[in-house]
């Protein structure tokens, strides 16, 4: 039984060991692949609210202007 | 089936160790910290699998076009230092069973490692992907521990593996918890958080399971260290708290009669034949102040009864006698039988330029939001680190890996901050007031 879960394990290991190896020539801010991808800044309650609002409505400049 | 399983995974990570030395050390940590072999049981299971890591990760210094170099910072010359006591001490120790040579074996690649870790992990990403690495090598034996005692509804009972005892095992899984806490609150992957949270969780029952009071003691510690780390204190103290219901609901009666021994520890043989161990090594110590005993001299029965012989010249603390070979039953009294006064000096030293290299990290991270991820590692470390210093003081770990992984990432993530960052200078309280009103001196006024 617990054969799966320590597969398991070892699978996540490899691909964070290729996770690592595919971001080493990352800069700072740029873009990082999104497996094992991590929060740039620290994760707050109010960040958390703010991004499931944001989800739930449209964003400024999102829907096609009325004007002629 | 499980081996050729395995073996693809472990072949397939070979071309990123040999191309990164950073994935290599990745490869060598996981294999020193998950011990694959005790979980194989076919043509794997003899491979030597850390060697290989070794060896990919030796390459991988040569291949790797990043061409880092490793610095000396003060923790890694004590870790060098530490070593070449063990390398005196055991030159002149007292064993002849093979277990000091296994011991010194894995000290001098632990500190190889380390050094090697200064010149790969200088990134965030790196620290990062290290954090995971440790995270579910050393977690998933805990987390396993934890799922087949709720399986067996805590009857499962654990027996000694080549990671140690059950309290090897306790403290080991309670020096992830809190990095694992970190690794839910940063990750982004949602799946992946949970996956993080279920393993601190599976993480907690394992504690619990190991049936280690030692353990219990660091439960309670690590609980009441997060709470009052934790920005949101209310919400932390409901969920220990429902924990420590769910505890003491479910949790089985042999359980709850063996942690109820630990406020009668004079009356508990026990903790008393601890003690005893504790007294011989210092035994050792007093005779060989300088080099101690070697590496576990008194796991040679023939050692261990030269000193009983002396055990009445500490009389004054009050201990049953002792039979047999025996361990020392605390990181630093083992480490001070092993190393005499030298070593013991060199680990406490280590350890507090662990806490030394902490404040300098949160010192850097203060007032810059963009840093918060480097302080908060920082204070997961912190308890990391309390929470050996505490249970590791009734349990012989004094040359556990993760301890020594885990104080190189700290001095790893300070050097990262000293490259990437200026330091911020504090603002001293009154400087309005300085300003406003001159020095004596200054206005020339002077005596």
């Amino acid at each position: 039984m617990e054969i799966f879960p320590y597969m398991l394990s070892v699978l996540l290991v490899a691909l964070a060991i290729y996770w690592s190896g595919g971001n080493t020539t990352r800069k700072p801010g740029g873009p990082m692949s999104n497996l094992f991808r991590y929060r740039e800044t620290r994760p707050t309650a109010s960040s958390r609210r703010s991004r499931t609002a944001q989800a739930g409505t449209v964003q400024p400049g999102t829907a096609a202007s009325r004007r002629p | 089936m499980r081996d050729i399983a395995f073996m693809l995974l472990f072949v397939g990570t070979m071309p990123a160790a040999l191309r990164y030395v950073h994935a290599g050390t990745m490869l060598w940590v996981w294999t020193a910290l998950g011990t694959p072999n005790q979980y194989l049981y076919g043509f794997a299971s003899d491979l030597p699998l850390n060697k290989i890591a070794v060896a990919a990760t030796a390459i991988g210094i040569f291949v790797d076009k990043t061409k880092r170099k490793p610095y000396l910072d003060a923790h890694i010359v004590l870790m060098i230092l530490f070593l070449l006591q063990g390398i005196i001490s055991f030159s002149v120790g007292l064993s002849n069973l093979d277990r000091p040579y296994d011991i010194l074996d894995k000290m001098t690649k632990i500190t190889i490692l380390c050094v090697i870790m200064t010149m790969a992990n200088r990134e965030r990403i790196q620290i990062h992907a290290m954090a995971i690495i440790v995270c579910v090598g050393m977690g998933i034996h805990g987390s396993l521990e934890g799922i087949k005692y709720v399986l067996s509804g805590g009857a499962h009972q654990i027996e000694p593996g080549s990671l140690g005892d059950n309290n090897y095992l306790a403290l080991a899984t309670l020096m992830v918890m809190p990095l694992l806490v970190y690794l839910y609150n940063y990750s982004a992957s949602v799946l992946l958080r949970l996956s993080f949270a279920g393993a601190a969780l599976a993480c907690f029952v394992g504690v619990v399971a190991t049936a280690s009071r030692g353990g219990f003691i660091g439960l309670v510690m690590l609980g009441g260290f997060l709470i009052l780390r934790s920005r949101r204190k209310v919400l932390s103290l409901l969920m220990m708290s429902a924990l420590a219901v769910g505890l003491l609901t479910f949790a089985p009666e042999r359980w709850q009669e063996r942690m109820d021994t630990i406020g009668s520890a004079e009356q508990d043989d026990s903790f008393m034949s601890r003690v005893s161990s504790w007294k011989l090594h210092t035994i050792v110590a007093l005779d060989r102040p300088l080099v101690g005993g070697g590496y576990s001299p008194l796991e040679d029965g023939r050692v261990s009864a030269v000193y009983r012989q002396q055990f009445d010249m500490l009389s004054f603390i009050p201990s049953p006698p002792l039979h047999g070979p025996l361990a020392a039953h605390s990181s630093y009294f083992q480490v001070l039988g092993d190393l005499g006064f030298p070593g013991l000096f060199l680990f406490l030293a280590i350890l507090l330029t662990g806490f030394r290299n902490i404040t300098k990290i949160r010192r850097r991270t203060r007032g810059n939001p963009s840093l918060a991820w480097a302080d908060d590692l920082a204070i997961v470390f912190k308890i990391t680190l309390l929470v050996y210093m505490i249970s590791g003081a009734a349990l012989s770990a004094t040359y556990s890996e993760i301890l020594y992984i885990m104080l190189t990432q700290i001095s790893v993530l300070r050097r990262h901050l000293e490259e990437t960052t200026a330091v911020v200078q504090p603002v001293p309280k009154f400087s309005r007031h300085a300003q406003a009103v001159p020095l004596a001196g200054a206005r020339g006024d002077g005596f």
